[in-house]
């Protein structure tokens, strides 16, 4: 129970609830709420009670969101941007989300029902459990596991399988093909992103997302370029964000493997979404910019948030910069461009832990003076191995069965064939 | 500290419950708003077929599909076995590196090498291609 | 750390023992509906909450790391393999026909758990709280000391490891909890040969896998 108090969110809730426990009256609590004998009781209430304020949090986070890249997307265009509901219009997606849920409920006829509906729930389940292993402030999170990160990374792998269920129990061919290149690009992407954690997991020596915070003296974006850019690309990836939505590619597959979603259902996935951007810009800020280490006066969390925030920006900043890719450039770039980097990285940040094991703040800085030139004539080399080359679609062979998008108008073969 | 493990698990266990609480409610008040008649349920057998760009579908249930993606999921799970291998080795490998010298590092090395090496037979015979 | 009130203790295996019936039910469950369920689809989501359910056994048994990995390999990785496979497959809802040699097959399944559960109850079960020796656990916790003054083998490189005074009765329970640091030391100071074979076998895997499914896209054009 000693460890567990370390949580000082547990902690506050629990040592008020449970009495005698000489753990609590050691730190201060005095009388509690629950008779002796009750510590059971006290530790689920406790546990409902915080698990509450994080999901709670989260999907408060996820209205936020939404009502933060919708202005954003409005600044970038010159517009004014959703003003209407509340102020600043910060009301507008709690009016989306009653509106969505309150839409008619169409499944298709041919529809496997129990599969049609476990689906979206098996989307938002994992993204969810997700917050429950990151450290949002000094003391302040739910469960620090050991295994924290391959926790997080084998958690979000469920997804891919929710996605295979949604495509195919809408019963639907555009569903199938957007779903199964959903999951393509998800697997393929996840080799990379495990991959390129190994360099800080060196470094930290542990699994468990409050160590690696704690050993950032250095944030690990400055020691590990390499692990943060193929890590940050491929988040990008997992999470279904610009330059690589095209599963959701509107001109090619209608609304992907969604598409005979509606109502609440379609809602969820919506909500999953956001989620997946939420968790994903969280899990970046505990791995590569020392989570919520900051400068004394300001609180630990609100350090936390704010690095978060500034990674959502960075992503939304990207979505509304950067064309979409192609399927083939996608999958070439995840198997071929940060494959390669990651086993640079991987080689590298083993060879300089050889020399300095545990390293020291200095050695730190010193492996990022190194890493920073290798990162710049990596990423130099590997864009002369993939080249810019346009893909050439042989027409007559894959290109009717399989369109892949392009600037042309689609034959008329290929119109048929959608 | 075995005590911890398992309320740290309790806990998890416990997220995940109202984890899956979460949607579950959003769905069922979405679906009792359908007896308040708030939510309207007037389906026609037209909106309950599947959305296929407008035209109607070709054939009841669409089977038989790409074999190309097998590929990328054979992949995956061979370098994700790989992946799981060295994180363990990753996280001990400073204090490995200290006791063992160089062996720490070599040891790994041709793990990976070996491991590439069929990458490298992959990306030749163009399993990473996208034809 | 003070030592855990005995109440304590028997709540908490208590509630292990509930959860273990009950994954293990989940985990069973699971495996029959695959084998009963005809559309092949659903059999596959079944298998996968299958395995999800086994992950939940590995973490109560203090297994997190082979937990996770379970649900990383399995979960997220074999079951996306097995339902592309079943997309392959022509006719997903109506299922497989009935194989032939079904007695044969019951043999041999009803031999093999003959065969597990015999091992099982005449393992010798131990614990890590049974393993004394302090500098094996040390090793296995990495709260060592080298000691280079008495060791043989003693050199430039560093000398046997020794249970540093913090080794305590923590780090032993530790060597259970952060049993992925364990899993990596074991990898490289005693399992080295395996775990480069392993490799092979990796490669070997894909390979195979490759020049086994090269063959028919060589066909289809």
């Amino acid at each position: 129970m000693d460890t567990f108090l370390e949580n000082s969110l547990f902690r506050n809730i629990y040592c008020n609830l449970a009495s005698a426990s000489e753990n609590c009256a050691a730190r201060g609590y005095g009388d509690a709420l629950l008779p002796d004998g009750l510590q059971w009781l006290a530790f689920t209430l406790t546990g409902v009670a915080i698990i509450g304020l994080v999901v709670n949090a989260i999907l408060m986070g996820v209205l936020g969101f939404i009502w933060f890249e919708r202005r954003v997307f409005a600044r970038f265009q010159n517009r004014v941007g959703p003003n209407r509901w509340g102020p600043f219009g910060l009301l507008t997606p709690v009016a989306d989300a009653i509106k969505t849920m309150f839409k008619e409920d169409v499944a298709p006829e041919d529809s496997d029902r129990f599969l049609y509906n476990l689906a979206p729930v098996l989307m938002v389940v994992p993204l969810l459990v997700v917050f429950a292993v990151i450290p949002f402030g000094i003391g302040t999170f739910v469960a620090d596991l050991n295994v924290g990160i391959l926790f997080i990374l084998a958690v979000t792998t469920m997804s891919g399988l929710a996605i295979v269920m949604a495509a195919w129990a809408s019963g639907n061919r555009l569903s199938i093909f957007s779903g199964l290149r959903a999951v393509a690009l998800l697997i393929s992407y996840e080799i990379p992103m495990a991959l390129s954690i190994l360099g800080v997991l060196m470094i930290s020596g542990s699994l468990a997302l409050g160590r690696i915070v704690e050993s950032q003296n250095v944030p690990f974006i400055l020691v590990q370029p390499m692990g943060f850019l193929v890590f940050f690309l491929a988040s990008l990836a997992e999470m279904n964000r610009t330059p690589f939505d095209l599963t959701e590619a509107e001109s090619e597959l209608a609304a992907g493997y969604l598409n005979d979603y509606s109502s609440m259902k379609f809602g969820l996935f919506f909500l999953a979404e956001f989620m997946a951007a939420l968790a994903g810009a969280a899990v970046i800020t505990t791995l590569f910019l020392s989570g919520w280490r900051g400068w004394e006066p300001v609180p630990s969390q609100v350090w936390f948030f704010l690095k978060m925030g500034g990674v959502l920006f960075v992503i939304i900043w990207i979505r509304f910069t950067w064309p979409r890719l192609r399927i083939d450039q996608m999958l070439a770039f995840a198997w071929k461009g940060l494959f390669e980097l990651t086993l640079v990285n991987l080689t590298l940040a083993a060879i300089l832990i050889a020399v300095w094991p545990q390293p020291t703040t200095t050695q730190l800085w010193m492996m990022a003076a190194i890493n920073w030139p290798v990162f710049f004539a990596s990423i130099w080399i590997i864009g002369k191995v993939m080249g810019v080359r346009p893909h050439q679609i042989d027409r007559t062979a894959m290109g009717a069965l399989y369109p892949v998008a392009t600037d042309e108008p689609a034959p008329a073969s290929e119109a048929s064939e959608q | 500290m075995l005590e911890d493990y398992f309320r740290q698990y309790g806990l998890l266990f416990l997220f995940a419950v109202i984890a899956v609480t979460v949607p579950v409610g959003m769905l069922a008040l979405s679906y009792a708003a359908s007896f308040v008649r708030i939510r309207p349920t007037r389906q026609t057998p037209v909106k309950r077929t599947a959305y296929e760009g407008g035209m109607p579908p070709f054939s009841p249930k669409p089977s038989r599909f790409n074999f190309r993606y097998y590929y990328y999921a054979l992949l995956f799970v061979v370098f994700d076995v790989e992946t799981v291998f060295l994180y363990p080795w990753a996280v001990r490998y400073g204090l490995l590196s200290k006791q063992f010298g160089i062996f720490a590092l070599a040891a790994v090395m041709l793990f990976l090498a070996v491991v590439t090496l069929a990458y490298a037979y992959a990306w030749r015979k163009k399993a990473l291609e996208w034809t | 750390m003070g030592e855990p009130a005995l109440s304590g203790l028997y709540e908490v295996s208590r509630v292990v023992d509930a959860a273990f019936w009950l994954f293990a039910a989940l985990a069973i469950g699971g495996a029959v509906m695959v084998v009963t369920v005809k559309d092949v689809f659903k059999a596959a989501v079944f298998l996968a909450g299958s395995f999800l359910a086994l992950a939940a056994i590995y973490f109560l048994l203090q297994a997190e790391f082979i937990g996770v990995v379970q649900i990383l390999v399995y979960v997220g990785a074999v079951s996306i393999l097995i339902a592309f496979a079943v997309m392959i497959i022509a006719d997903v809802p109506g299922g497989s026909r009935p194989a032939r040699g079904r007695i044969a097959a019951a043999t041999a399944a009803a031999l093999m758990m003959a065969a597990l559960a015999f091992t099982t109850y005449n393992t010798n079960w131990t614990d890590i709280g049974q393993i004394t020796d302090e500098d094996a656990i040390a090793g296995l916790v990495g709260v060592y000391y080298e000691d280079t003054s008495t060791s043989p083998y003693a050199d430039a490189q560093g000398g046997t490891i020794r249970a540093a005074d913090e080794t305590t009765k923590d780090a032993r329970s530790g060597a259970l909890i952060d049993s992925t640091g364990a899993i990596g030391t074991l990898l490289i100071r005693e399992f080295v040969l395996p775990f480069e074979i392993l490799g092979l076998l990796l490669a070997a895997a894909l390979i195979g896998g490759l020049a086994l499914m090269l063959n028919p896209r060589t066909e289809d054009k």
